[in-house]
């Protein structure tokens, strides 16, 4: 692995975030990654809402950006 | 805290010059009770340490009955590997593990064993061909594959020589480009199965090297009808910790360093060659 980037760009790396936390997460910890504080949402500097991007997620499909 | 977290100090013992660019460093640890407690299965790993400088998680390739040392074969291509390179005898370096899961030598147990490997990826797989060769009778066909880029990246030419004497064992070369006197095939080491007389019922088959080479290997078992259960391979990821705390090598839900590196097909056909992932 070494010089080797998983994942290279800015879409798999929000895509990774966002799987992690919420769905990764719950295989490997036994539970979601997300309290629900809505602080991300509150504070996000370029305006990510979470909870809609779950969705486009979950509606859109593939996951392969 | 576990002392797993802890890297206990080993002296190196031995040193051998593979290529011109990968050495095998033999070692045992300064403390002989460690030592004598240090027990592992094929396929884990150990993470090294190279005092001030960093961490790197190598495969150990010795056979688990090796009780006295264990050898790490690496090829120099950052700055742990480096200044690993350039370690003497005598000279200390740090180890914590072994950690992850190895390859299923139970579920091999009276099978016939496909071995591919490609590049260095035959290291992991080393150290499960020492093991099938100290206990020939348990298992039945042995293919080893392997596969390099050029001709002289191969190594331990001596050993797949001794490892082909033995009875039903077969070991096929490739390497992409070739060089006069290489004795092995020109091309890629997948398409060396078509030329393999599989008991595909018999068979479990064991993969490392490049994710491409895994996915291609794969496509090709599976279409000589190879069930995804007897299909395993190992993962390389940027592993941190070893132990599933710092999520630096997941791949989708899996912790490659805690639930791999060596996985079955059928627990990570959804993710192998996903981009991202």
């Amino acid at each position: 692995m070494a010089g080797f980037q998983v994942r290279t760009n800015p879409m798999q790396r929000y895509r990774q975030w966002l799987t992690h936390k919420l769905a990764g997460w719950q295989e490997q910890q036994g539970r979601i990654g997300c309290t629900g504080c809505g602080r991300c949402i509150a504070w996000c500097p370029v305006g990510i809402d979470l909870t809609e991007e779950a969705e486009a997620i979950l509606w859109e499909g593939s996951l392969d950006v | 805290m576990s002392d797993l977290f802890l890297p206990r100090v080993a002296v190196i013992d031995q040193r051998t010059q593979e290529s011109s660019n990968i050495f095998t460093l033999r070692m045992q640890f300064e403390d002989s009770d460690a030592q004598e407690t240090f027990s592992f299965s094929p396929g884990q790993f150990n993470m090294v340490t190279l005092f001030g400088v960093g961490e790197i998680a190598i495969s150990i390739v010795n056979d688990p009955l090796d009780s006295h040392f264990f050898d790490h074969t690496i090829r120099i291509v950052g700055r742990v590997s480096e200044g690993l390179s350039k370690l003497k005898l005598g000279d200390h370096v740090g180890i914590r593990g072994p950690f992850g899961r190895g390859w299923p030598m139970q579920e091999a147990q009276g099978r016939d064993v496909l071995l591919v490997t490609g590049g260095l990826g035959c290291a992991p797989l080393v150290s499960v061909i020492r093991y099938l060769m100290n206990r020939r009778d348990q298992f039945g066909h042995i293919n080893i594959l392997q596969g390099v880029k050029h001709a002289n990246d191969l190594i331990w030419r001596e050993q797949y020589e001794k490892w082909i004497q033995e009875k039903d064992v077969k070991v096929l070369l490739a390497a992409d480009v070739a060089t006069q006197g290489w004795q092995g095939q020109q091309g890629m080491v997948t398409e060396l199965i078509d030329q393999l007389s599989l008991r595909i019922g018999r068979i479990i088959a064991l993969l490392c090297g490049p994710e491409l080479m895994m996915m291609a290997a794969i496509a090709n078992l599976r279409s000589l009808g190879l069930p995804d259960n007897q299909i395993w391979f190992s993962m390389e990821r940027n592993m941190q910790c070893g132990m599933g705390q710092c999520g630096h090598c997941q791949i989708g839900p899996k912790l490659v360093c805690r639930d791999g590196p060596v996985f079955c097909y059928s627990e990570l056909a959804d993710f192998l060659g996903s981009k991202g992932f």
